[in-house]
């Protein structure tokens, strides 16, 4: 799993690497995720904007992320091109689950408040 | 509706089929007549029919899938069908119910989203246990509007 950490005032910023996320590499996805959060990471950026294929298991980790987090923080998703914003229409992960941001700077800004 | 001869690919039940089995596709559907505006969504449900044949029907590892492309129609509208057949126990993933999408975060399931976009994504889509092999059929709309 390709994918850069940073940290930005107390935000994790993910940029993720791959152009794919799925079946092949959605569970090793996942386990960073996870591993991020259980690691005291409540305020992730995930810069998803290289992506151009999401599927059900990239989708079920990005899920499975937001779970974890039990309410306690969130995860924002940052420059998704619109063939990927379909599958969050179609899921209605649109709709007051995952908020959405042209970049990992004004998804910052949006945590910090 | 499926109309026509069809095309064939066998290749075994690995991820390393994956790849082979959707340019298989995207190159029938395009002599189909295929819109290759579709060639995304097209991908998708490919990925997500695939994947679970490869995952759940054969437990030893051992076994093909049969992909046959063909074209259909549709009261007025030209079709592009794909059927996906294997020789595992019999499954039907439409049986499964759909994912309540109005369902609050906690509430949410994690799985059974894969053939909730296969339904999403086309025009058809059929369940067959057909003799010994499972066959799902899905078609969709060659150059939709």
């Amino acid at each position: 799993m390709d994918l850069t950490q940073s940290e930005r005032d107390g935000i994790l910023v993910v940029e993720l690497h791959e152009t794919r996320l799925e079946s092949a590499n959605a569970d090793s996805f996942k386990t960073r995720l996870l591993e991020s959060i259980t690691g005291g990471h409540e305020r992730i950026a995930l810069d998803l904007s290289r992506l151009d294929f999401l599927d059900s298991s990239g989708l079920a980790a990005l899920i499975s992320g937001l779970k974890a987090l039990q309410g306690k923080g969130e995860i924002v998703l940052c420059g998704v091109q619109e063939k990927i914003m379909k599958i969050f229409r179609i899921t209605k992960l649109d709709r007051g689950v995952f908020r959405f941001f042209p970049d990992t700077e004004i998804a910052a800004a949006a945590l910090s408040e | 509706m499926p109309k026509g001869e069809a095309a064939e690919l066998i290749l075994p039940a690995h991820m390393d089929s994956l790849a082979p089995f959707q340019a298989f596709a995207a190159e029938q559907g395009e002599l189909l007549g295929m819109s290759p505006a579709l060639g995304p969504k097209l991908d998708l449900v490919l990925e997500e029919a695939l994947v679970n044949v490869i995952n759940y029907a054969y437990p030893d590892g051992n076994g093909d899938i049969r992909m046959r492309c063909f074209s259909g129609q549709n009261q007025d509208k030209g079709l592009v069908c794909f059927s996906i057949e294997d020789q595992g126990p019999a499954f039907d993933p439409m049986g499964r119910e759909d994912p309540d999408t109005d369902a609050p975060m906690e509430d949410r399931n994690i799985g059974g989203l894969g053939i909730f976009f296969i339904k999403e994504m086309t025009e058809t889509v059929d369940y067959e246990r057909r003799g010994e092999s499972n066959v799902l059929t899905f078609c969709m709309v060659l150059a939709p509007e």
